[in-house]
């Protein structure tokens, strides 16, 4: 599933300034565990899709999971969402930005002892 | 016994909708290469990027480690990350494609979620894909008036040829510095 963002479909595919086709300027290439074709400019995949598709490949992949959690926590699973999170965590405790969005959900959800804790990691790893 | 000089060390995040190119413009700084194929980012990347500018009011030069964050550019889990990305930004680089006029208008979200963090930090504005043919409702008349609005240097890029993407860095960097005290 992908999402279209619907601009220039009337003009066909895009052109260089010197008129020539680009063909693969702009095309988006999908992920192989959903065929690996390429799509057509303009179409931006689906986040949910690509950690999807990501996951499939490889069960460990870290920047999928901390999306996973993301997405899990949007959609008011924010308890799974910090599980998920602190797998990640188990596996790179200096994962970019993951102890303030670990925070961050503690937030969410009132723990405010382990909020503070989760950004105190925060200032360890990153400074 | 000579002295060497201070490092700076400054987190300068990229902003900006999906497939802008904010990762091939990273790239192209970074490693000097371009890759046609896309695959989104997840999460957020780091590189870092040392690089030599000059100082401040004809301070001597001054070197710095620019942490780039590459962050991905799904607006609906801007403001759930918005902490874990921005918090310590020092700089934003804020990048539209110039074949898509609704990238640009997306500018504002991604610089108010980032300043809702971050405060009122240093930004400059890339157009990126200059290497191919604009949008035709995008005139360069408006993209101008947009920066200038807002009061955000800018100038257009091509992380595929490389036009301007590392005075886009260096500029940002500068500004930075700029805004600094002394010190």
């Amino acid at each position: 599933m992908t999402r279209s963002l619907g601009f220039h479909r009337h003009r066909g595919r895009m052109r260089r300034r010197d008129g020539r086709r680009a063909p693969a300027e702009g095309a988006i290439w999908r992920p192989r565990a959903s065929g690996g074709e390429r799509l057509t400019a303009f179409e931006v995949p689906d986040t949910a899709m690509v950690v999807r598709a990501r996951l499939l490949a490889n069960a460990d992949d870290l920047d999928a999971l901390f999306v996973l959690a993301a997405l899990r926590a949007q959609n008011g699973l924010v308890e799974e969402g910090i599980s998920i999170l602190d797998r990640v965590l188990d596996r790179d405790p200096a994962y970019p930005g993951g102890w303030r969005f670990k925070a961050t959900l503690h937030h969410m959800r009132g723990e405010d002892d382990a909020e503070r804790s989760a950004w105190a990691r925060a200032e360890d790893v990153e400074g | 016994m000579s002295v060497s000089a201070p490092v700076v060390r400054l987190k300068i995040c990229m902003a900006g909708e999906s497939s802008v190119g904010k990762t091939s413009l990273i790239r192209r700084y970074v490693l000097d290469e371009y890759d046609d194929r896309y695959l989104a980012t997840l999460g957020t990347k780091i590189t870092k990027k040392a690089l030599t500018v000059p100082g401040p009011k004809a301070a001597p030069p001054v070197t710095v480690h620019a942490i780039l964050w590459d962050i991905m550019g799904t607006p609906t889990l801007r403001d759930l990350l918005r902490e874990a990305y921005y918090h310590g930004a020092e700089g934003i680089l804020l990048v539209a494609d110039g074949t898509r006029k609704s990238t640009l208008a997306a500018l504002d979200d991604w610089s108010r979620s980032i300043r809702s963090v971050a405060g009122d930090i240093p930004t400059y504005g890339l157009v990126n894909k200059h290497d191919l043919e604009p949008d035709p409702a995008l005139q360069p008349e408006d993209v101008q008036a947009f920066f200038e609005k807002r009061g955000w240097p800018w100038s257009y890029s091509s992380a595929k040829t490389g036009e301007g993407v590392e005075e886009s860095f260096e500029k940002i960097v500068e500004l930075v510095l700029k805004g600094r005290p002394a010190g």
